[in-house]
């Protein structure tokens, strides 16, 4: 969850979203030093929200998708539940205001 | 009945010198460029390191062989929140990285071997990652 609380690393991920990219090509895309976008790199794939594979010489990065879609799922789930106690609670508060006008 | 181990080789051209790659293999401050969270290592033969390479997953192992710039191999093993990854005890793999002077600058091989099957892609897929980035922070400071 730390791993997508960072915009540099939620820009990364939608970067490679649809296609696979190497680092240098996503490091382009930011005025951060090849070291600190590595680093960002690093975390997205050490929490599996990246993969990276060899062609040739290359390395290619590309997002897990169904991890991420995974933990969307779970986060819905977490705050629809939230939110669903929160309208709940409301429209008791509501209620008991009523009865006593 | 042992399982079958797999060993994984990876090589990468450097746009540095040895030396200066070798640098990044056994000092602490280096390694953290492109390596790990926290770093404690000794590096002379018989020496051990701890690496936390990501929250909850430390790497451990024992410096086998040192030959600066050209050689270095250690034991390679895991204390880790992961089941997977524990299944990897310290000492149970062996790593060597040889640096060769290349036209370029170095090439590094890297070679890991006694891996069980199912560790093999994911330290495949580290080392992917791990090698791109001491290339990239290895030319970097030797262009400076």
């Amino acid at each position: 969850m730390r791993a997508l609380s960072d915009g540099t690393r939620r820009q990364i991920l939608s970067l490679v979203w649809e296609k696979e990219r190497p680092a240098g090509e996503i490091a382009a895309n930011f005025s951060l030093t090849r070291p600190a976008v590595s680093q960002h790199l690093t975390v997205l794939l050490e929490t599996s929200l990246i993969s990276v594979r060899r062609q040739g010489t290359r390395r290619l990065y590309h997002a897990n998708r169904d991890v991420i879609e995974a933990l969307r799922t779970e986060l819905d789930a977490f705050w629809g539940g939230r939110i669903g106690e929160l309208k709940t609670a409301a429209e008791r508060a509501q209620k008991q205001k009523r009865k006593k006008l | 009945m042992s399982p079958e181990l797999v060993t994984i080789e990876r090589s990468v051209i450097i746009e540095a010198d040895p030396e200066t790659v070798f640098g990044f293999l056994i000092d602490a401050n280096l390694m953290a460029e492109w390596f790990g969270i926290s770093h404690v290592l000794d590096a002379k033969p018989g020496g051990t390191f701890r690496v936390e390479v990501g929250s909850g997953n430390i790497a451990i192992g024992v410096f086998t062989e040192l030959s600066p710039p050209r050689r270095v191999a250690f034991t390679w093993g895991w204390e880790s929140v992961s089941p997977t990854l524990s299944m990897l005890k310290p000492g149970s793999s062996t790593v060597e990285i040889d640096l060769e002077p290349h036209p370029r600058g170095t090439l590094l091989r890297l070679v890991h071997r006694g891996l069980p099957e199912g560790l093999v892609k994911i330290h495949g897929e580290r080392w992917n990652h791990y090698l791109d980035q001491l290339t990239a922070v290895a030319q970097e400071r030797y262009q400076k």
